[in-house]
């Protein structure tokens, strides 16, 4: 059993879907924990025990001794590495392995933090036009690169298939008028809009945005589009809740006691 | 006969892949070229050429000439590349036996490279590079920046004397040009972060780092880590 801790941000849905994809060629078995940040339980010391960056996501792997893994990307990498024995989403060849390895650096350093931003300063109340146009126009060049890319006979990002590189650049993608305030869209960018098509034909990936109550496929990737989280479609999960009770001390050795409730999701 | 070539200049991600190449060509003799791309000047990371290497256009980028000039970029995937094939004896990058170690080095490898990077690069722009002083935006920056300062120094006080690993490896070259540019770029000293402050001697004194800074001329090391002195503008 793997559990993952998770929101369904762009980030959260990487795993998701490449877990999904392992659970329908393999019937590997995972639980999803839904973190609340409402709650920010993503700081609490129990998760920083699993992550020390107190974020989502994370997975601990029960099959091999609860090894914690914390940053998408290296989940995904985690993942392909000791459950996908056919190789459906993680080539075998050494240069493919590496232009895998490039496009998730690429979103892990580019697209993602700069988008990130982008959503950050479009979402403020008191505007900062500087910081809005900086994010919005690095945003702008970095779908301009991945059009290049895909302009020169690709459908996909690397290694000439479908990929934990799709996998990991999608959700962000997806976001993209999201993140801009519609400031950049896929007018612009069309070889990019076909890939994002072509990545949510996989049920994984339908799957995983059906899960988080997530309209943008449907919505054909356009504003707006629910993204809080919604409680996730039952039919297809089995809900456990568990109570547990937590003491903690303060500083002055005072003692309290604490019940918290919480709820994972297993697939079925 | 250089194996690789290295299209890089002396900034912090430049730099590391001119570490690791330092590392395998002390222990094994590797033979790398490295050339200097003018990227504040002539922009020459934006010519078509360059694009070919890295459709993305920045530095660095790395050719394997004994690999049919396969093209890397993306400064940890050149890490990670040159640990896969130029490092047998695993000097630097944890075996494929030792799976767990592996993914500890990738894992704090994406964190370099989609939090301390990214996040210490805005900061570096709002503080000393932005048209306007914008006090929201240097705020947002720079806590962030002590938050993941403060997530490494409690990592390190598991009794880590390196990042991933339980050595020296990828993981910590990866690091050690932003944590050592903690002043000039954010402004902050490391007083509350002593184990950041001693893995980051420790890893100074690697001489394949020191070589690193000395073929581009950057002084950071020798200034301990300090933004130098402003220089003053030459008289007449």
């Amino acid at each position: 059993m793997i559990t993952l801790y998770v929101v369904g941000t762009p980030n959260g849905q990487k795993p998701t879907i490449a877990l999904n994809e392992l659970k329908a060629h393999y019937g590997l078995e995972f639980e999803i924990y839904p973190i609340s940040f409402a709650k920010n339980e993503q700081k609490e010391e129990w998760f920083l025990k699993i992550n020390p960056n107190g974020r989502i996501p994370a997975i601990i792997d029960h099959n091999r001794n609860d090894f914690a893994v914390f940053e998408s990307a290296a989940i995904l990498l985690y993942l392909t590495e000791h459950y996908d024995p056919d190789h459906i989403i993680f080539p075998t060849d050494s240069n493919e392995r590496s232009e895998v390895i490039q496009w998730l650096m690429w979103q892990m350093g580019g697209l993602g933090p700069m988008q990130g931003q982008a959503g950050h300063f479009n979402g403020l109340k008191d505007q900062i036009p500087y910081a809005i146009n900086r994010y919005n126009e690095e945003t702008r060049r970095l779908y301009s690169v991945l059009e290049r890319h895909l302009s020169e006979g690709r459908e996909w990002l690397a290694a000439g298939r479908y990929t934990i590189a799709d996998i990991n650049s999608f959700g962000w993608a997806a976001a993209h008028e999201l993140s801009t305030a519609g400031k950049v869209t896929m007018d612009e960018f069309p070889n990019v809009k076909a890939w994002l098509v072509r990545v949510a034909e996989r049920k994984a990936v339908r799957e995983t945005f059906e899960f988080f109550g997530n309209k943008l496929i449907e919505n054909d990737f356009h504003r707006p589009a629910p993204v809080a989280p919604a409680a996730p479609a039952e039919a297809k999960w089995i809900k456990t809740t568990t109570t547990k009770t937590v003491t903690t001390t303060d500083k002055d050795g005072k003692k309290s006691v604490v019940e918290s409730v919480s709820t994972t999701y297993k697939a079925v | 006969m250089a194996s690789v070539t290295l299209y890089t200049t002396g900034t912090f991600n430049g730099l590391k892949a001119v570490y690791a190449l330092n590392e395998l060509k002390a222990h094994y003799g590797f033979e790398f070229a490295i050339k200097n791309v003018d990227i504040f000047s002539k922009k020459e990371q934006q010519e078509e050429w360059f694009q070919k290497i890295n459709p993305n256009g920045k530095i660095p980028a790395l050719v394997d000439h004994k690999h049919g000039d396969f093209a890397i970029f993306e400064s940890a995937a050149i890490l990670l590349w040159l640990a896969e094939h130029y490092d047998p004896e695993n000097i630097l990058f944890p075996s494929a036996a030792e799976s767990k170690e592996r993914s500890e080095v990738t894992q704090w490898l994406f964190w370099q490279m989609s939090g301390l990077g990214p996040i210490q690069g805005q900061a570096n722009l709002f503080i000393n590079f932005a048209p306007e002083k914008i006090p929201f935006a240097i705020n947002r920056y720079t806590d962030e920046v002590l938050r993941l300062y403060g997530v490494l120094e409690k990592h390190l006080s598991d009794g880590r004397q390196f990042v991933a690993a339980g050595r020296y490896t990828i993981a910590d070259l990866n690091l050690f040009g932003h944590i050592g540019a903690h002043n000039l770029q954010v402004g902050i000293t490391l007083e509350k972060f002593p184990l950041v402050d001693a893995w980051l001697h420790r890893i100074a004194q690697k001489q394949a780092v020191l070589d690193a800074f000395e073929q581009f001329g950057n002084k950071l090391i020798q200034n301990d880590f300090r933004k130098p002195a402003p220089v003053p503008a030459p008289s007449a």
